[in-house]
């Protein structure tokens, strides 16, 4: 068995190296980057041999757990919970985090503020390891917002460039196809808030399901450690779950409400439907850390927190959360398809991947769409991290250009580049012999096992899935053909272009075997580790599908290969063999459905008109009017003079309360101006009346 | 008035309020004086008054003199410092009375050491005051009125505080506005 | 008072160390003064300082006992006359801090004087020496109210004082006369046994008797004289005239209410609903009138009457275990913010002739110390968690929730709301100062201002070091009044 202590040290250790680092003067950014991959690497090789350990013992590790808060009727803790799946994820983070630090060095090595960027990401890592690592929803939650931070902090890196619209170089090398991008709010600052508030919105959610929980736990006199893991999973299964009440709900009902909570938090997080808004602008941060965000940390929480509270989703919540995933994997595969940003295809395409994920988890265990779902999520953190590292290398190497239509031809200037990410793009597209291929295969077939075990409406998520998989093909090899396929479209942009050198070149050759199927299949030890732990009482009914499940696996392999031959033959015949006009007529052909996808199917304004402004605009005023008082008053006050008495808004309820006082206060100081007959009557009065009173009794 | 002088334990029975009503009687005979004596010097005066303008009647009298300017201003008070060491003298010598008949017995009980050590600290004390007085000046008669500075250490010598003239005979010094 | 002078005289004599110390040091002064040439007649304030240190140590060692009912030497004497004894150093050792004071042998005495009468008048349990005690803290307080040579504000001031506290004087022997009358007792273990079984009404007179505690605790209405005089007098005066006489009133009304008073009307229901009633009214009054003040001095003068309401409040639940101890915790905490304030509001006053509010801007600048403890203080007295002032506070509210709010014993809890409120109400009063202090420029370009008097600075520190302490040790100080 593993030490107590290692993962402990596992999880403080990035925010120690993002301490140590914070202390770092500003002007050795080489020092901060070299002290910081230090640590985490130290890290990663302590998370491997926990991931090793645990693997290996094929069970569950318990860590230290200490009480927090300690109400009576429950108590709060903290402590680290270490199963497969969180030992997988660790090794992940560390080895996504050591290797993009190595990275960015080289990508940052001409900006002044370089030297910021280590210890904020170390402290980003330490709060992803905290929502992988945590033993309860509560300490996932602390570190869930902890990660909200670290994303604030790192998409608005570059936080003093200008909005879009006020941007020079930005309006003279757009693309074409860029609608749909409201320019005026495109700028890391909002960019930054745009991530924070909108994954507010979900975290609204998951607070209200933690609350539902709580709720459930105490009800059920499991207040003890409410919220930790083992916990809840024996509220879930309490016989007596049933007779509890509250507001009217069945237990079964709250429990519904409480998955869709934590769901909902997913959501915001992991970039689903309909809040996904914030991870295309997103962009406008440093690649690197669009690289971990897209990869590791960030979107990876939503996806790992339902698969982590799994035993707590009924079938009800699966089904909202395949539809969520099947929505949000086809319209942004969609979306991806027309963006003539080289980042925004691979954000939309994140967006899809991260559908097609709850998709698989929206299966439900028994199809094995909880082991699909985290598969897809472990491949993906592979080749979407290296994606973005070559798609940094591209921008770096063509002088912050980012626009497809005017590369081209870069396999040639920058051949590490451009076949490593080959690598990738047949990965996402799920070509045979690479990772995506595996775990695509897995998702789709239980998606399909799970649709022909129910019927009816489950087939939707399935069919959508299937879909975003073919246009992923496509747009992917789109992308890779319009970068580095064909020859050189506008020189001015790519004639200097080159690998990156040293140790960024080798993190990308490092990350490329990750994009194959071998080390994940290899053994069939992944699907081993993870339907091992807690699956005790699935096995059953896993069992007795056996033969469905095979029988939908085969299907969803022909499936996937199918997708991907029609997605790809598409985008090589037309792309790859330089016939872009072919693309264009398409686009005139299906002018409405192409402007539709360009503008993002609008959902971007609708967030800015109900949202931005009306709900904030509106709220704002409606707040002020609460807070300060009417417009008469505010306008007096601003003219510096007392406004008139507002007893109908808190401002105005204060003033009034003080101006009372001071009144009283200034007939209270006239008794006291110091005329001896005053104080005389006054005195004699009271004391009358005192003895009169006291006559009285 | 004898209607009013009843025993109090007779208004203890007769009123509701006991024996605090002798208090009341008290308070209303002070009242029934003194604003009966006011009430018949007020008739005295209408009826045998001389003087009928009224800026005579209101100006300051002075015996045998003609007044120059009101009396609201600041006096040259050179006599309270004696006045009060000897009130203070006057009152402790009256304390010394009670304690004589007890000062007899402890004589009797053959504790004259006591009570020369008793008596003499008391007197003594009231010496040293004295002498601490005419250190200060007290007791000097004819002195030059010193106009001192309004701080300083300086005049700690010959010098009684509140023995001095200032040049601002105004009108007393109402309650300054306050608050 | 039959019985004939006790043989143990000196054991007897021993009981009252303390004020023989005190009452020693004011002849050794006044022969000082004579003898002490001009320049180092500072000298007369050490021999003070080592009178009241005497007795502070004196005061520590007393064991309970009794001389004929006109002493008592009980549980919560040593602390005291401790604290009697010791905020009179304190105030000692800040007066040799200011080196203009005029006639300083003669300060001397008046302080010691006053000190010797709180301490009698905390430790009396008859009418007689109670009665002693409050003249002798009068006539001191008179004298030293008035004691900035050609200040007409502080001769008004004086003169104020002089006749509100005449009036009092006046009030108290007429009532002492009266209760002598109908007793035939001046001890206050005779007058409360006497009074048992007289009508209610007879208490008036003890009420009569009360009106001089009451004017020097400056509970309302006896209070008016106390806004002048805090902003007339010098601060080092105010702080002679505010702190000692009142933990000297207060102990002897919490003496008076326990022992004089019948202990059928003792209770919170008759006794405790006037007494609540009277620091209803100080806290209300205090609370609102401060608002409107613009002078540092008068808002600690309204501050006074506040606190003297919450500790008579304390008083208001007497026969309750605890509320004596309550009380004094109270006026312990008030006393050493008060005191620390006012220091820092002498060297205002010494820098720039007024404590008005207009002119203690900008002390933040010129005085960033100085500035930084008289917020300390103000926030203690305005009652800021961590601080001595919230403790002292805390545990009359404690004592007077303790009661309820029913029938009628409600009137008490009526006054432990009015506390709340108030404290809320005055902390804006407090405010002010700091505002002026922290927030606002001077006026004029800052001067450049020598360094605080030694002296001053050990007074800032002690004042500044209980202030924390009090909050830091709440449990040994209650068991050190125990």
């Amino acid at each position: 068995m593993i030490p107590s202590w290692l993962p402990v040290v596992v999880l403080v250790l990035p925010l120690l190296a993002a301490v140590l680092v914070g202390l770092l003067p500003r002007r050795s950014p080489g020092l901060a980057h070299g002290l910081a991959a230090a640590l985490l690497g130290a890290g990663l090789c302590l998370a491997l041999w926990q991931a090793t350990a645990v693997l290996g013992h094929g069970q569950a590790f318990v860590g230290p757990h200490a009480t927090w808060l300690d109400l009576g009727a429950f108590t709060l803790g903290v402590g680290v919970y270490v199963d497969a799946m969180a030992a997988i994820m660790a090794g992940i983070v560390y080895l996504l985090a050591v290797l993009v630090l190595l990275f960015n060095r080289w990508y940052m090595h001409d900006d002044a503020q370089a030297a910021r960027f280590p210890w904020q990401f170390c402290g980003f890592v330490f709060a992803m390891l905290g929502v992988v690592l945590s033993d309860n929803l509560f300490l996932s939650f602390c570190c869930w917002e902890l990660v909200g931070l670290g994303s604030y902090l790192l998409i608005g890196f570059w936080f003093a460039k200008p909005a879009a619209s006020e941007d020079p170089e930005y309006q003279a090398n757009k693309g074409q196809g860029a609608r749909g991008v409201l320019e005026s709010s495109l700028s890391p600052s909002h960019a930054q808030l745009k991530a924070f508030v909108t994954n507010r919105i979900g975290d609204a959610g998951f607070l209200f399901g933690i609350g539902v929980f709580l709720v459930l736990a105490i009800g059920l006199g499991r207040g003890t450690d409410a919220l930790g893991w083992a916990n809840l999973r024996q509220v879930v299964q309490d016989p007596a779950l049933a007779s509890v009440s509250c507001f009217g709900l069945s237990g079964h009902a709250l429990l519904v409400l409480a998955a869709l909570g934590v769901f909902a938090g997913a959501v915001g997080k992991s970039a689903q439907f309909p809040l996904h808004v914030w991870l295309p602008d997103a962009m406008q941060g440093p690649t690197t850390a669009s690289s971990i965000i897209h990869a590791a940390t960030m979107v990876a929480a939503g996806v790992f927190l339902v698969a982590r509270c799994y035993p707590m989703f009924p079938p009800e919540a699966l089904a909202v959360v395949g539809w969520t995933g099947g929505i949000t994997c086809f319209f942004a595969a969609t979306i991806a398809c027309v963006q003539w940003d080289l980042k925004a295809v691979l954000a939309y395409s994140t967006v899809s991947q991260l559908g097609l994920m709850f998709v698989g988890l929206g299966a439900g265990e028994a199809a094995g769409g909880r082991v699909a779902g985290l598969a897809h999520l472990f491949t993906h953190a592979m080749f979407k991290c290296l994606l973005f590292l070559c798609a940094g290398a591209v921008i770096h190497a063509c002088a912050g250009h980012q626009d497809l239509e005017r590369m081209g031809g870069l396999r040639r200037r920058m051949p590490v580049v451009a076949w490593t990410s080959l690598m990738a793009v047949l990965a996402i597209a799920g070509a045979p012999l690479f990772s995506g291929f595996f775990s695509k295969d897995a998702v789709l077939a239980a998606g399909l096992g799970a649709a022909t075990a129910e019927g009816g409406l489950a087939w939707g998520p399935f069919v959508l899935a299937c879909a975003g998989s073919l246009l992923t093909s496509a747009y992917m090899l789109r992308w890779w053909f319009s970068l580095f396929g064909g020859d050189e479209r506008d020189a001015s942009v790519t004639h200097h272009a080159h690998d990156p050198s040293g140790l960024a070149k080798w993190v990308l050759l490092l990350l490329a075997p990750f994009t194959l199927a071998l080390p994940w299949t290899a053994g069939g030890w992944l699907e081993h580790a993870l339907a091992a732990p807690g699956a005790a009482h699935h096995e059953g009914a896993h069992g007795a599908n056996d033969s469905h499940t095979l029988d939908a696996h085969t299907l969803g392999m022909i499936l996937a290969l199918l997708l991907l031959a029609v997605g790809a033959a598409f985008a090589v015949a037309v792309f790859g063999r330089g016939r872009r006009e072919l693309a264009a007529g398409l686009a005139r052909r299906f002018a409405g459905l192409h402007r539709c996808c360009a503008e993002l199917w609008g959902i971007d304004r609708l967030w800015h008109r109900w949202f931005v402004r009306g709900l904030g605009q509106r709220g704002s005023a409606t707040a002020a009017r609460i807070d300060l008082g009417s417009t008469q008053r505010l306008a007096a006050l601003e003219a510096g003079k007392p406004g008139p008495d507002d007893f109908e808004s808190l401002d105005g309820i204060v003033d009034g309360v003080a101006r009372v006082c001071g009144s009283l206060g200034r007939g209270g100081a006239w008794f006291h101006g110091g005329r001896l007959g005053t104080y005389l009557a006054v005195a004699i009065g009271i004391g009358a009346f005192g003895l009169w009173w006291g006559l009285q009794r | 008035m004898s209607a009013l002088i009843v025993a109090p334990e007779v208004l203890a029975q007769a009123t509701p309020y006991g024996a605090w009503a002798s208090v009341a009687v008290v308070f209303l005979l002070a009242l029934a004086v003194v604003g009966g004596a006011l009430f018949v010097v007020r008739m005295v005066t209408r009826v045998f008054d001389r003087i009928r303008s009224p800026e005579e009647r209101l100006s300051t009298y002075e015996c045998g003199e003609e007044p120059v300017g009101t009396a609201w201003f600041r006096f040259n008070n050179r006599f309270t410092t004696v006045a009060l060491a000897f009130l203070v003298f006057d009152v402790e010598l009256a304390l010394l009375w009670p304690i004589l008949p007890r000062c007899l017995a402890w004589l009797g009980e053959g504790r004259g050491g006591q009570v020369f050590v008793e008596i003499a600290v008391f007197a003594g004390t009231l010496a040293l005051g004295l002498a601490w007085v005419a250190h200060q000046g007290g007791f000097a008669w004819d002195r030059a009125v010193v106009d001192e500075p309004p701080a300083g250490d300086a005049g700690a010598g010959n010098r009684v505080a509140s023995n001095r003239v200032t040049g601002n005979p105004g009108p007393g010094n109402p309650g300054d506005g306050r608050g | 008072m039959s019985a004939s002078f006790p043989t143990d005289a000196a054991a007897q004599v021993a009981q009252l160390w303390p004020e023989l110390w005190l009452a020693a040091g004011i002849p050794a002064v006044l022969v000082a003064d004579m003898l002490l040439p001009t320049a180092k007649k500072v000298a007369t304030a050490w021999l003070g300082i080592g009178a009241c240190l005497a007795a502070a140590i004196a005061a520590c060692s007393g064991a309970p006992g009794s001389i004929e009912g006109m002493i008592t030497v009980d549980a919560m004497t040593p602390f005291v006359r401790c604290l009697i004894a010791s905020l009179t150093a304190l105030l000692l050792v800040l007066g040799t801090g200011q080196r203009a004071l005029a006639d300083r042998g003669a300060h001397t005495v008046c302080v010691l004087g006053v000190a010797l009468g709180s301490s009698i008048a905390a430790v009396s349990a008859n009418l007689l020496p109670l009665w002693l005690g409050l003249e002798m803290v009068s006539l001191g307080s008179y004298g030293l109210a008035a004691w900035k040579g050609g200040d007409r504000r502080a001769a008004e001031a004086g003169m104020k004082f002089v006749l509100f506290g005449g009036l009092a004087s006046a009030c108290t022997l007429f009532g002492m006369s009266h209760v002598y009358g109908l007793t035939g007792h001046l001890d206050f273990v005779g007058i409360g046994a006497a009074f048992a079984n007289m009508p209610v009404v007879a208490l008036a007179a003890l009420g009569l008797v009360a009106v001089g505690v009451a004017y020097k605790l400056t509970i309302v209405p006896f209070h008016f004289y106390a806004p002048d005089v805090y902003e007339g007098a010098p601060a080092l005066s105010v702080a002679v005239v505010g702190l000692a006489p009142k933990v000297g009133a207060l102990v002897a009304l919490a003496r008076g209410v326990q022992l004089a008073v019948p202990r059928t009307l003792a209770g919170p229901e008759v006794l405790g609903t006037a007494l609540a009633a009277a620091a209803g009214a100080s806290l209300l009054l205090a609370a609102f009138t401060a608002l409107a003040q613009r002078d540092a001095k008068r808002i600690l003068a309204f501050s006074g009457i506040g606190h003297a309401g919450t500790a008579v409040l304390a008083l208001a639940c007497l026969p309750a275990e605890g509320a004596l101890r309550a009380a004094l915790l109270q006026v312990l905490s008030y006393s050493v913010a008060t005191l620390g304030a006012l220091a820092c509001l002498a060297v205002v006053e010494q820098d720039r002739g007024s404590c008005r509010l207009e002119a203690l801007r900008g002390l933040g600048r010129e005085r960033p110390w100085l500035a930084a403890l008289l917020c300390v203080f103000l926030f203690s007295l305005a009652g800021v968690p961590p601080l001595a002032g919230f403790f002292g506070k805390w545990v009359v509210l404690q004592q007077a929730l303790g009661f309820g709010f029913g029938g009628a014993r409600s009137a008490v809890g009526v006054a432990a709301l009015l506390l709340v409120l108030s404290t809320a109400l005055s902390a804006w009063a407090y405010l002010l100062v700091v505002r002026a202090v922290v927030l606002q420029p001077a006026a004029e370009p800052a001067r450049p201002s020598e360094r605080v008097a030694m002296p001053v600075v050990v007074v800032l520190a002690i004042c500044g070091a209980a202030v924390l302490a009090i909050g830091f040790w709440l449990d040994r100080c209650v068991a050190l009044l125990a």
